[in-house]
């Protein structure tokens, strides 16, 4: 998962500096997905079972749940809503976001 | 996760709190457990205040689920260039407003309160084009009406509604 967070985090911060702002929601969204579900994995025994994913990560949160949840707002607004995602919301979410990603990422290899 | 959560009881419960503001309760199109809270046409000076509101909707009603409450609040802007569907008549629901309280006569002073409300806003927010509505003398003239001429109030309510249409 770390890869494929790395990668995701790499490719949304592109995006979002070129003002593709669907798409940079939409990845960046899951770089920080990918960590936690990687830590989930590791660490909390998750197993995937077709569905909830997102629910279970968005639970799983305690601390920055808040700023997880805006994340995906903005992620579904990206994907499925008629308005892009707000950019300044989207920038103003990047340092935690990637905070939780990088926290989350050294704890599934502890 | 076989649960099922009763999005009605979630409806009303925010719309007991924010009756002016349209809002849907649908599933996240990708996982069945997101609850996407839509709420339209909200100041952005209470945007803060609403998703804070569905955060704690989600402690009362959620409690031991393994669902979660998604606040996705569009502001008046977006919903205006959006969703103009979900863009309420400001006579209208002001009228509806004066139907729904409970007021006496010794509130008028309520009227200072709902010159600050949402609808004032949006009834005089120039960007949004949107005819102006004399908020406070209708009101004031409602609040008369409703407690000492009650028929007169739905005779000009119909007025309204029809100028408005």
């Amino acid at each position: 998962m770390e890869q494929k967070s790395e990668e995701n985090w790499v490719v949304g911060n592109y995006c979002l500096a070129h003002g593709q702002l669907n798409a940079a929601a939409n990845r960046l969204y899951y770089a920080v997905f990918q960590a936690v579900l990687g830590y989930a994995i590791a660490k909390k025994d998750y197993k995937y079972e077709g569905q909830g994913a997102h629910a279970a990560m968005s639970r799983m949160m305690r601390r920055y749940r808040d700023q997880f949840n805006e994340l995906m707002d903005l992620r579904i607004t990206a994907d499925y809503e008629k308005e892009p995602p707000d950019e300044t919301e989207l920038r103003d979410l990047l340092e935690v976001a990637n905070r939780i990603r990088l926290y989350h990422l050294n704890e599934a290899k502890r | 996760m076989s649960e099922t959560i009763n999005k009605e009881q979630i409806r009303n419960a925010f719309a007991a709190r924010f009756s002016q503001f349209p809002v849907t309760v649908q599933e996240s199109p990708d996982d069945v457990l997101v609850l996407c809270v839509r709420v339209f046409a909200v100041p952005p000076e209470m945007v803060k205040e609403v998703k804070t509101f569905i955060r704690q909707l989600e402690q009362e009603i959620l409690q031991g689920s393994d669902h979660v409450l998604l606040p996705m609040v569009k502001n008046l802007q977006v919903t205006q260039v959006h969703y103009p569907e979900y863009l309420p008549n400001p006579v209208a629901t002001m009228i509806a407003q004066l139907f729904s309280q409970q007021l006496t006569t010794e509130d008028y002073q309520s009227v200072c309160a709902a010159e600050q409300s949402p609808w004032k806003t949006f009834a005089t927010e120039p960007s949004l084009k949107l005819p102006s509505v004399r908020f406070a003398p209708d009101i004031l003239r409602g609040y008369y009406v409703k407690h000492h001429q009650p028929d007169l109030l739905f005779t000009a309510a119909n007025e309204e509604l029809a100028l408005a249409a």
